[in-house]
């Protein structure tokens, strides 16, 4: 058969639209969501948030984020278009005003599409916000709406959402069920949890069936002597797709193969970048495309399931 | 697994965004990342869709805007193997990419820029009057080595119009020397050539029963290769724009003569516009043309860029040139 009687006999493409920063250069937000999902198949509309030369990682930037009217705009172009996704993905949304206009038009398409929604709700990490304090309550109105699927919130995320610290892995395995108990958000996964003095970070997630029965796992991931990047929003579209390709399947599954190809496209940026400046200690830029080959990976991790 | 990994060449993409649909950047980016580039995109605008929908939302990217972005760039550090420049709506925002291209291009000369001059189509002008002295300005630079017009674009550079091969080699003429542009592909060319010309010049993926035609034209090193293309019956907004970005892959990575990048890159352009066809058929169940205005017939028309990931690399040539003495 040749190429072209092959392409014709594949299913179409499933459409995913993903809402988040566009940087001229680099790889963070829509330019590290994009062509992973692309590279796997998927037809991704992409609303750029703000358009900046580059991630805020490089110690400066310039460039413009769209207006809370310019996005309202770009919402109601979609609301026009109304084409039927199969997900939709939400990341950085610079204000509050922004992210209900967001929230809006994605509940629109879940309500007439039935699309999986999948939700990082960005709101700072390490201790640091670095939204505005009004983008909180727009996400738990978000979150509450019985639209969204899967959130991503990181370990700060997840303590400001649910009011609790985290310092140990069962404070993490709270945390989750907290927040299903909260928001009624079926999935929710907690990526790179430093517990203090252990040298690995943790993965997590956690199921909540509908007759409330809580499945809750995590990986033990060993850690990457470098400060990356755009991993985490590589991470979330890498799970979006193995997530959705895979429905029956836990999502345990798709967290470790996500987390695998993950690690193989940071490896491979730690060398280019050691290769580059002789130090691989903050890797600025992933390595996506010189990793493409390996944007299929299998899962090379166990999970381990949190016993209370 | 990681030791034969190759660094990824470096674009800079300077084209339209659109949320949905794929024209400009949306048509450059994902084939060109395909064939192992690293693109970097500077959107000139950020719009719902392409115009061709009738409504369009979001904004348009200022001039201000792109020398902000710009200064941001050189402030981190770069070197780009090439740069492609695609649609700009207006003559500021045209100027200031022509600033920048200009300076990137006096810091390194192996840079190879391609430039498409988009200003309209079959006699009708999609932007402003004043962005075609705008493009004749960025062009003085003497510093564009490939531009991709088409017919309509040609003879607003050059001032006068192409009806024969006489008018068309003078065309060609004053581009390379009154712009210095080392390669020139004009695409879709509608005019008769003489009948020994027409025979000389075949594709093997015509189809015998239609005699319906166009032809484009490939200038470089004093040749001029005339191909003639088979009609396809459809409309598709962001055929050139895919197709400057897979020349300009071509050209960046081989060294052999520019009419051999221009056949190879028009045999993947057969390709993909058959599966879009194809897949538009198999979608809504008859060949559909988009109408201009109408968001429904739109959504449907759009080229199939994912689909035709395993297209972008092939290295077949489905055309017998004939050099246009």
């Amino acid at each position: 058969m040749s190429q072209i009687d092959t392409i014709l006999t594949l299913p179409s493409p499933l459409k995913i639209l993903s809402i988040q920063s566009h940087v001229t250069h680099g790889y963070v937000g829509n330019k590290a969501a994009t062509f992973p999902l692309q590279f796997r198949g998927w037809d991704v509309d992409a609303l750029n948030t703000v358009q900046f030369s580059n991630h805020p990682g490089h110690g400066r930037f310039t460039g413009p984020k769209a207006s809370a009217d310019d996005i309202q705009q770009l919402a109601r172009g979609l609301q026009v278009l109304d084409v039927p996704y199969a997900a939709l993905l939400t990341g950085y949304v610079p204000d509050a005003a922004s992210l209900a206009a967001v929230g809006a038009v994605c509940a629109a398409l879940c309500r007439r599409h039935g699309s999986v929604w999948v939700v990082d709700p960005v709101l700072g990490d390490n201790g640091k916000l670095y939204v505005s304090r009004e983008v909180i309550p727009v996400y738990q109105t978000i979150l509450r709406s019985g639209h969204v699927t899967l959130a991503t919130p990181n370990q700060f995320e997840i303590e400001t959402l649910v009011g609790r610290e985290i310092s140990s892995l069962v404070h993490v395995a709270q945390a989750m069920r907290l927040f299903h108990e909260m928001y009624g958000v079926p999935h929710v996964v907690v990526t790179s949890i430093h517990i203090p003095g252990e040298n690995l970070i943790y993965s997590s997630g956690s199921s909540r069936a509908p007759d409330g029965t809580i499945t809750a796992f995590y990986y033990r991931i060993p850690l990457i002597d470098s400060v990356f990047s755009g991993s985490g929003d590589l991470l979330l579209a890498l799970l979006t797709d193995a997530f959705y390709r895979q429905p029956g399947a836990s999502l345990a599954e798709a967290l470790g193969e996500s987390l695998s190809v993950v690690e193989n496209v940071l490896l491979v940026s730690q060398r280019a970048e050691r290769e580059k400046l002789g130090s691989g200690r903050h890797v600025k830029d992933l390595r996506l495309i010189e990793a493409r080959g390996l944007l299929k990976g299998k899962c090379r991790y166990t999970p381990v399931e949190f016993n209370e | 697994m990681l030791e034969d990994i190759l660094p990824a060449k470096k674009v800079l993409s300077i084209q339209s965004h659109v949320v949905h649909g794929y024209v400009g950047n949306r048509a450059a980016t994902f084939p060109m990342q395909c064939q192992g580039w690293d693109v970097d995109t500077l959107n000139t605008v950020n719009f719902s869709n392409h115009t061709g929908y009738g409504q369009v939302y979001g904004a348009k990217t200022t001039a201000g805007q792109l020398r902000d972005i710009y200064h941001g760039l050189k402030d981190i550090g770069f070197r780009y193997d090439a740069l492609l420049t695609g649609y700009i709506p207006g003559d500021e925002a045209v100027q200031a990419v022509g600033e920048i291209c200009v300076d990137i291009k006096r810091r390194d000369t192996e840079c190879i820029w391609l430039l498409d001059p988009v200003m309209g189509d079959e006699g009708q002008l999609y932007v402003e009057q004043s962005v075609i002295p705008a493009y004749k300005a960025i062009l003085r630079s003497g510093l564009v080595d490939i531009i991709t017009p088409n017919q309509f674009e040609a003879e607003l550079l050059v001032g006068f119009s192409i009806t024969d091969t006489a008018s068309l080699k003078r065309c060609l003429t004053y581009l390379h020397e009154e712009y210095n542009v080392r390669h020139v592909v004009i695409s879709s060319l509608a005019l008769e050539f003489p009948d020994e010309v027409q025979q000389r010049t075949t594709c093997d993926r015509a189809d015998p029963t239609s005699s319906k035609s166009i032809f484009a034209v490939a200038s470089s090193q004093g040749i001029v290769t005339l191909f003639k293309i088979p009609h396809i019956d459809s409309y598709f907004t962001g055929v050139g724009d895919l197709f400057s970005a897979l020349l300009l892959d071509r050209v960046a990575k081989h060294k052999r003569a520019f009419a051999e990048n221009v056949n190879e890159i028009l045999s993947v352009m057969l390709d993909v516009l058959h599966v879009t066809n194809r897949l538009v058929i198999r979608e809504v169940g008859e060949a559909l043309r988009g109408t201009i205005g109408s968001a429904e017939s739109m959504k449907h028309c759009e080229l199939r860029i994912i689909e035709c990931q395993q297209l972008y690399q092939a290295e077949e040539k489905y055309f017998l040139p004939c050099e246009l003495k």
